[in-house]
């Protein structure tokens, strides 16, 4: 199953803190070129897996090997420290060494080179993040943008098989953080590097990440490309995990849910069983009622918020058990008032059902 | 090799049949270390349980009674005194406001600068019947031959009021440090509700403040157990002199180490009480957030009384004896104007700077050990070690000596069966038995400084530098020790100053003829030559400065919000 062009394979991990099975069956893998995110709630696993990859941790069960090469599996009792993994990291703090000048950091992981070479290569890569104009300052002299890129750099310089980032732009305020992303990326692409991303944000991970593995409780719950996760989740945590999702519940009926939004196909649900059909606030269309509509349902407004990207717009919906659940819409345009009655729609592609829990 | 998630995270415990490895190279060199450290204390024991002593009868029978009761009182009355002196100095200072104040905020540190030996001869020249003080007072009278009711300096309260004049600014620090956290939560609220001065401190303030008085207190009374200097000086017979007298005097280190057995019980029993309310002070804390402190406004009587509370314990505790010791070295320079003076200075500094070094090297190797590996180990080792500052200098000198003598002659007999000559006293001869000794007394100041300082480094720096290729031993040498670099030079200083003031075990432990400021200060005190002895006296009191400035600078930095009020 291990391709040559693996730069980063980690296969069936286990890892406990004293009583708490941390990390429970993880495999993922990162191909050459290719930026993967790990991302997940806090507490779910994500950084132990990344502490596992690089050595940090030692490895309790599973295999981890690094561009065809085993470097770490207890049972054979193989154990790559990290400095001799060729492996790049990026933190949340940023951990430059404040003792040491932005060259000095940048050089610092450049042992190999002889000095004239190395003094090549850490002005190469600090021009590459545009920082090559600060190579004598020291890191407290620097904006947090300006850290983060000198510890990108920092990661780059000895060429790693593997960039492992560790919530790289948490540390950052908003502003700063859609730019430094966005230069990141391209810097990654440019360079050809692969790398995981481990972090919290599911906006980051959809905008970053070639695949995504989604983790829950140690386990990984769903991989693949940002659109499969987004919009063919496997389940109810995947589906919310990335935006909120509007859930009405139903039961399975003749292969058929009876549901405010009409009669929903149910393909693959057990007949009797308790399903919730879920959409997106994106995925629903509102258009005034005139009386005469064939389909959709009609609803009164409830209340409108502006989001300065768009509205809000939350409309009571009674579902199949009777009770009250407030849908919400957004949108782009002009919304209905507040008291307007309006139809609602939702395409049944952008509908996903799953069995209660 | 691995570095652990935290510092104070639980390491992984491994469910089912893992894989065994060996304990790294650092675990070992901890262990080893705590080993060291713990094994004077162990032979102390096993000296006292080991053999059966001639004399214990007799003295359990004769002096031992008043050796402990001795011990007793002087920690009664220190306890007393620190109380009064340092727990209303914080308070006025902290909390108060008043002219003054910002002066004995660090000025209250200074006798921190003495040993209470060299106040001791200070005081006794200073008040003896043929002293400045008495004969001023009777020529006054006109009486020559008055006065005589006048108390007697070299007394057991005499004693005390020595050991608390020097030892009072432990509990001023750490009652000053918990005033100073707890004001924003709790007195800004206790003045709303209408609380006076007094009434905040004695219902707020000073319950708050308990665990961390109760602290200082504690590590007071260890320095008063550890106290040789002035209780022979002013010959109160007590267990500290007990255990000289016993093992020197009458040549029997059983019963020696039985005395120091005893002397380790009041020590371990305080080390429990200041170990606990440590960790009791550290819930009283509940805000991280600086802000200027709500202080009471002192006028007219009540401003008057703060300026004396403060300034008793400073005059009295630095510049009465500073100005006599001062007065008798310039009025006969030829006591230190000479080479035998510079050559006592060398020794000191000579021997507290190898002391230093090593007793750094030594925290270093154990605080970064508990960072790599936090196991149950290495947490036990770091605790051992740390434990050195409780234990006496008299107890150290026997523990050190003993079976370091017992080492030497099994080493000078095996060389000169084996090779035809002795190689002589490698430890005891030399200066390996003494810094033994100052290693394990002192470690503790370094440890918990490295420690500190480490725990502010954050562990992506270890690993960003391992993930660039360096071993451990290289991340240490290229990453931590230049970040510490400040810390590292403060934890030299205050172990370099400590060891310059050690009395008990550098009497007994230095190679012959081997005299540092200390000793040579002692000695010549001891043959009542206090004027002479002035010279090197002054020497450790202008020293000892050092960590008093360092110390007021570093309370000063430690509270940013402090700077904006007045």
């Amino acid at each position: 199953m291990m391709q040559p062009q693996d730069a980063l394979v980690l296969q069936d991990l286990e890892h406990d803190y004293e009583r708490v099975r941390a990390v429970d069956g993880v495999s993922l893998s990162v191909k050459a070129g290719e930026v993967v995110c790990l991302v997940g709630p806090s507490g779910c696993g994500k950084s132990t897996v990344l502490r596992l990859a690089a050595g940090l941790e030692t490895l309790q069960s599973g295999r981890v090997s690094m561009r065809g090469d085993v470097v770490g599996d207890p049972a054979t009792r193989v154990r790559v420290p990290p400095e001799r993994r060729h492996i790049g990291l990026v933190f949340q703090d940023f951990a430059l060494f404040p003792h040491l000048t932005v060259g000095g950091n940048v050089a610092f992981g450049l042992t190999q080179l002889p000095p004239a070479e190395r003094d090549r290569r850490v002005r190469e890569v600090l021009r590459q993040v545009e920082m090559d104009s600060y190579v004598e300052a020291y890191p407290h002299a620097l904006s947090g943008g300006q850290q983060q890129r000198v510890a990108l750099a920092r990661a780059l310089a000895p060429e790693p098989s593997v960039l492992l980032l560790d919530e790289p732009f948490s540390g950052l305020d908003e502003r700063l953080r859609e730019q430094v992303r966005d230069d990141t990326l391209r810097l990654l692409r440019r360079n050809g590097t692969a790398a995981l991303l481990v972090t919290h944000d599911p906006e980051e991970a959809l905008f970053m990440a070639d695949r995504i593995y989604l983790m829950r409780a140690g386990k990984i719950v769903q991989s693949g490309p940002p659109q499969d996760l987004y919009y063919r989740p496997a389940d109810l945590f995947v589906a919310s995990f990335f935006s909120r999702v509007n859930e009405l519940r139903g039961v399975v009926r003749d292969g058929h849910v009876e549901s405010p939004l009409g009669r929903l196909c149910a393909p693959g649900h057990a007949e009797g069983a308790r399903v919730v059909v879920s959409f997106r606030p994106e995925a629903v269309t509102l258009s005034h009622a005139r009386g005469d509509e064939a389909d959709g349902l009609i609803v009164e407004v409830q209340d409108t918020h502006f989001l300065g990207t768009g509205w809000v717009v939350h409309v009571p919906v009674q579902d199949a058990d009777g009770r009250d659940v407030k849908v919400s819409v957004r949108l782009h345009g002009r919304p209905p008032r507040a008291g307007d009655r309006v139809v609602l729609k939702v395409p049944p592609d952008a509908i996903v059902m799953f069995p209660e829990t | 090799m691995s570095l652990t998630s935290q510092p104070q995270a639980a390491s992984p415990v491994r469910f089912g049949a893992r894989h065994w490895t060996w304990p790294s190279r650092w675990t070992i060199a901890a262990c080893a270390l705590a080993l060291l450290i713990a094994a004077p204390v162990v032979s102390v024991l096993i000296n006292a349980f080991g053999a059966r002593s001639d004399i214990w009868e007799h003295l359990v029978e004769t002096v031992l009674g008043d050796y402990v009761l001795n011990s007793f009182l002087i920690m009664s009355g220190v306890t007393l005194g620190v109380l009064i002196t340092g727990v209303p100095a914080a308070w006025m200072t902290t909390l108060c406001r008043f002219p003054g104040r910002r002066l004995f905020d660090w000025a209250l540190l200074l006798p921190m600068a003495f040993p209470a030996y060299v106040i001791a001869y200070a005081y006794t020249g200073l008040l003896d019947y043929a002293g400045p003080m008495q004969t001023g007072l009777r020529d006054m009278i006109g009486d020559p031959d008055g006065l005589r009711w006048l108390p007697e300096v070299r007394s057991l309260p005499g004693a005390i009021v020595m050991l608390v004049l020097v030892l009072y600014p432990y509990v001023y620090l750490l009652a000053r440090a918990t005033f100073l956290e707890q004001s924003v939560c709790v007195l800004e609220v206790s003045r709303t509700l209408g609380c006076s001065p007094w009434s905040s401190f004695r219902r707020v303030a000073l319950p708050l403040a308990r665990p961390a008085i109760v602290a200082g207190v504690a590590l007071a009374l260890m320095e008063a157990l550890n106290d040789y200097g002035t209780v022979s000086y002013f010959g109160i017979n007590t267990l500290a002199t007990g255990i000289f007298r016993v093992w020197r005097g009458m040549g029997d280190p059983v019963a020696a180490s039985q005395i120091a057995v005893i002397l380790l019980l009041f020590v371990f029993a305080l080390l429990a009480i200041e170990r606990w309310s440590r960790g009791r002070a550290s819930y009283a804390h509940s805000t991280a957030r600086y802000r200027p402190l709500p202080r009471f406004e002192l006028r007219g009587w009540a401003a008057f009384g703060a300026i004396v509370g403060c300034a008793l314990p400073v005059v009295l505790g630095f510049v009465l004896p500073a100005a006599m010791l001062l007065h008798w070295a310039l009025s006969s320079p030829e006591y230190w104007e000479n080479a035998q003076f510079l050559g006592v200075l060398r020794n000191s500094f000579v021997i507290s700077a190898i002391a230093a070094v090593l007793t750094l090297s030594v925290a270093i190797v154990l605080a970064y050990a508990l960072r790599l590996h936090s196991t149950r180990a290495t947490r036990i080792a770091a605790r051992v070690a740390s434990a050195g500052y409780a234990v006496p200098g008299t107890v150290l000198a026997i523990g050190v000596l003993l079976p370091l003598v017992a080492l030497d002659h099994a080493l000078a007999s095996w060389t000169k069966a084996q090779f035809g000559w002795s190689i002589g006293l490698v430890f005891t001869g030399t200066l390996v038995a003494v810094t033994y000794a100052y290693l394990t007394r002192f470690l503790t100041i370094s440890f918990s400084a490295v420690e500190a300082s480490l725990g502010k480094i954050t562990l992506s720096m270890d690993l960003a530098a391992r993930s660039l290729g360096r071993s451990p031993s290289q991340t240490l040498g290229l990453v931590h020790l230049p970040i510490m670099r400040g810390t590292l030079l403060t934890a030299a200083i205050l172990v370099f100053v400590d060891v310059l003031k050690e009395l008990p075990a550098t009497l007994v432990l230095r190679p012959f003829n081997f005299d540092t400021l200390a000793t040579r200060t002692y000695d010549l005190a001891s043959d009542e030559r206090l004027v002479e002895a002035a010279g090197p006296a002054l020497a450790i009191g202008l020293i000892g400065i050092l960590p008093v400035y360092l110390l007021s600078r570093a309370i000063r930095a430690a509270r940013p919000g402090a700077q904006k009020d007045q």
